[in-house]
């Protein structure tokens, strides 16, 4: 069975093209809007990786892993955030809040998924 | 895995536009409020930089990149956002939407301004802009080597709860070497002090790899912070056996390609969002078919009555009556669709007011309410224009100066509203500001001045105040940069006209001016009363007839040898006879009046009688332009198809008015209330020449 990732991010453009990526490489893919929507899909739609934005309105990325951590499920689930090279406190915030790596914005697809498959090998 | 990035520019574009709109709005709240929303301002400029990177749109990045170490630096407390500073970054937005425009139109941006800009936001940072580190390009193995290394990896005890996995670790590390793998065991505790999630085992990996140190220490860089990891470099092997090695390992790589499927990107997999994308093409050839099926309604139901008994036939009659309201509320899904709010107009204003009143030196505080309405996309285009022109004069013309202001009791800071609402079928936007007002006895004198109007003319002051609709009529003291060149509020009311709209004027003196557009939720239908002339058959906008009366003889009268008038309670109305009005090859239709129906229509408040042979009835109709399959006919705004499949022309009544007006040259001495929002000025104004006589006239031509 597809191994199931969801990517959170305010940008439909992003979100598209992290979409598009995923499904070309075979994962199945939920998408959500913002953290909130992202801490609920990640509840209800049991994913096995989440990609997620850092800058988001309503719940920014930083407070939904902290909530997705909590989620007896997701206590070991790999999550990735997307962060900017000069984000280094926010990469360090992220991973205090328990993100497991990121990946460096701008990216091409081939990087995405290379960065997943570090994570959570095939 | 090859993926065409390009299919998501466009969205990226589009959505790079709203971010801007976003940044916009919240740089002018944080100006008129003092409390700035930094992080939802710090956000849009951020969201550009990184799509523009991603997408490959360096340009933009590279621009917003000094915008957003601005907006950081604010957002840390280094920098202020005084009005200097504002100004610079919605400089920086008009560049970005240049430079979003430009590879829009795949063409190359305006630089001047765009390094202008960018000048004085490094001068916000004192010039010290962090370059933005581009992401490092994937390591090339370089030729160093074949190495052994140890590496000591003892993980943070945390590390599993951050999502990591060693064993992640060591199989990406088995990727680029071979790995010996030895686990150590010591910190395991006794299994009642275990706690599950936290990390005992440390390892000892040895590797022996041709990839140099770096791309090994890249296995582990997520854990590296928190983790133990000690590199030893425990020896090199001869460089010949290197290159082997490296060949081989090319040439292994080289046929991986061919056994991978290369997927090209498909479109019908494109995003799986609440929203899909549809080419406003479609939407109005669905407008279009959806209208034409209504109108196809309309003209079943108008024969089965006719043609059969209604009394035998009320299940017939039912089932009709059902298709049509489906048939309307399938309308009205698929007008949604077209629909756009209001607010896509409203924003681009709060920029434009600030920069106006700036350069006029006036304070004022402009509030929008788009009421959440929503308008055809097209007329939405159309009526931004228009509103800007208003909003200009009003902060031009309306607001005075704060110390006109001031000492006339005001508030010094003057108040412009953009309001909008629903009325019935339309939107209604109003402009309202707290300046001066019109003063009505400038206008008229000018207008008296310009021979628009007889001196002894008495006359309403909102009939005064629709002169300034007139073409070249400034009451401006001084033409200003911003406004007052007299151009402009013609093209205004002439716009309105255009989209089927209305507008009107009221103001009092020193406290204010209003102005009330009203406008057709679309462009595309019509509500008409079909009517038959001779062969033709015409279509009368329905929210212009008053009522239809069978005439009588003596109720006719003719003035000036030429123009036909109705008497009707006392009041003389022009008849026009369609018949005459557009000749047709067949020229048939009804000569003799009392056999036909008078149909009053009220254009611009003048009331106006249109004779015809008889009306088939009321129908809604998709309007076809005549531009696009004939040629634009002066007294018709289109044509439409009916449901027995032949072609009905929709009566332009101010243009029919304005035509029959040259025609007929009746001088009309009193001016004011028939030529405002024609579509020739030149002649009505200097000329004034109409068939229209006015009521007054009639009164006194009465005794004829």
């Amino acid at each position: 069975m597809a191994k199931k990732i969801l990517t959170v991010d305010d940008s439909a453009s992003i979100r598209q093209m992290v979409s598009f990526t995923l499904k070309q490489a075979g994962y199945d893919v939920v998408e959500a809007i913002d953290g909130v929507q992202g801490l609920s899909k990640a509840k209800s739609e049991a994913p096995h990786l989440i990609i997620t934005d850092l800058n988001m309105p309503n719940m920014n990325g930083i407070e939904m892993i902290k909530g997705i951590r909590q989620v007896a499920d997701h206590k070991f689930t790999p999550i990735l955030m997307l962060t900017t090279e000069s984000d280094t406190t926010k990469k360090m915030e992220g991973k205090e809040a328990g993100a497991t790596g990121w990946i460096v914005k701008p990216f091409n697809p081939e990087q995405l998924i290379k960065v997943i498959q570090k994570v959570m090998p095939a | 895995m090859s993926i065409d990035i390009s299919q998501f520019h466009e969205t990226f574009l589009e959505e790079a536009c709203e971010h801007l709109r976003d940044f916009e709005t919240g740089l002018l709240d944080a100006e008129t409020t003092g409390e700035a929303d930094l992080d939802s301002i710090f956000r849009a400029a951020h969201s550009i930089k990184g799509g523009a990177g991603t997408f490959g749109f360096d340009e933009i990045a590279n621009f917003t990149h000094v915008v957003e170490s601005v907006l950081q630096n604010a957002r840390d407390g280094i920098l202020t956002l005084n009005e200097k500073v504002v100004t610079e970054l919605l400089r920086s937005i008009d560049v970005i939407s240049e430079l979003i425009q430009a590879a829009k139109e795949s063409r190359d941006p305006n630089i001047q301004i765009r390094d202008e800009v960018y000048e004085s936001l490094s001068a916000f940072m004192g010039g010290n802009i962090k370059s933005e580190d581009k992401p490092t390009q994937e390591n090339k193995p370089k030729n160093e080597g074949f190495s052994l290394f140890n590496v000591d990896f003892i993980p943070d005890p945390h590390m599993a709860q951050t999502g990591n996995d060693t064993l992640n670790i060591i199989r990406e590390l088995q990727e680029i070497a071979t790995v010996k793998i030895t686990c150590r065991i010591d910190n395991v505790p006794l299994l009642h002090e275990m706690n599950e999630h936290e990390i005992y085992l440390s390892w000892l990996l040895e590797l022996e790899t041709s990839s140099p140190q770096e791309l090994l220490e890249e296995a582990f860089m997520f854990v590296e912070d928190d983790s133990t990891i000690t590199f030893t470099k425990i020896a090199n092997v001869d460089i010949e056996k290197v290159e082997n090695d490296l060949a081989e390992d090319k040439a292994e790589k080289s046929k991986k390609p061919t056994g991978v499927k290369q997927n090209k990107p498909a479109h019908a997999a494109k995003a799986e969002t609440a929203f899909i994308r549809v080419a406003v093409d479609k939407v109005d050839a669905l407008i279009n078919m959806v209208g034409e099926l209504v109108t196809n309604n309309a003209m079943l139901e108008l024969q089965v009555k006719k043609s059969i008994d209604i009394e035998e036939n009320q299940k017939m009659l039912s089932a009709i009556d059902h298709m049509n309201s489906h048939t309307r509320n399938l309308q009205e899904s698929i007008m949604a669709i077209r629909m756009m709010p209001l607010e896509f107009a409203f924003s681009r204003f709060p920029r434009m007011v600030r920069d106006t009143a700036q350069k006029l030196n006036k304070k004022i505080n402009f509030i929008t309410n788009d009421g959440q309405t929503e308008l055809d996309r097209t007329v939405i285009e159309k009526i931004s224009d228009p509103l800007n022109h208003l909003i200009r004069n009003a902060i031009d013309h309306g607001i005075e100066s704060p110390e006109d202001r001031l000492a006339a009791g005001k508030v010094e800071e003057g108040r412009i509203e953009l309001v909008a609402f629903y009325r019935g079928g339309n939107v209604v936007i109003d402009i309202i500001d707290d300046g001066k007002g019109l003063d009505s006895e400038a206008i008229f004198k000018k207008a008296v001045d310009k021979g628009l109007v007889d001196a002894n003319a008495h006359l309403t002051e909102s009939d005064i105040f629709k002169f300034i609709f007139h073409n070249g009529f400034s009451t401006a003291q001084a033409v200003t940069d911003v406004s007052g060149r007299g151009v402009g509020m013609d093209v205004v009311a002439k716009n309105i006209k255009a989209l089927n709209g209305s507008i009107e004027i009221s103001s009092e003196k020193g406290q204010g001016t209003k102005f009330s557009i009203s406008l057709p939720l679309t462009l595309a239908i019509v509500d008409g009363m079909a009517t038959k002339v001779g062969d033709q058959t015409y279509i009368i906008p329905l929210l212009n007839i008053v009522e239809s009366i069978k005439p009588q003889k003596d109720k006719i009268k003719t003035v000036n040898d030429n123009v036909e008038v109705l008497f009707i309670r006392g009041e003389y109305i022009p008849l026009l006879r369609l018949k005459k009005s557009f000749t047709t090859e067949s020229n048939k239709g009804l000569t003799s009046i009392t056999e036909g129906i008078a149909i009053i229509v009220e254009v611009e408040s003048v009331k106006v009688a249109l004779f015809v042979d008889e009306l088939l009835g009321q129908l809604q109709v998709v309007i076809k332009n005549l531009e696009d399959n004939y040629k634009p006919v002066e007294g018709l705004s289109g044509a439409t198809i009916l449901g027995d499949g032949t072609v009905a022309l929709i009566v332009d009544l101010q243009g029919l008015v304005n035509m029959s007006q040259r025609l007929n040259k009746f001088k009309l001495k009193e001016i004011g209330k028939h030529h405002f929002y024609g579509e020739n000025h030149e002649v009505q104004t200097h000329e004034t020449e109409s068939l229209i006589p006015s009521s007054q006239q009639l009164q006194e031509s009465e005794t004829l």
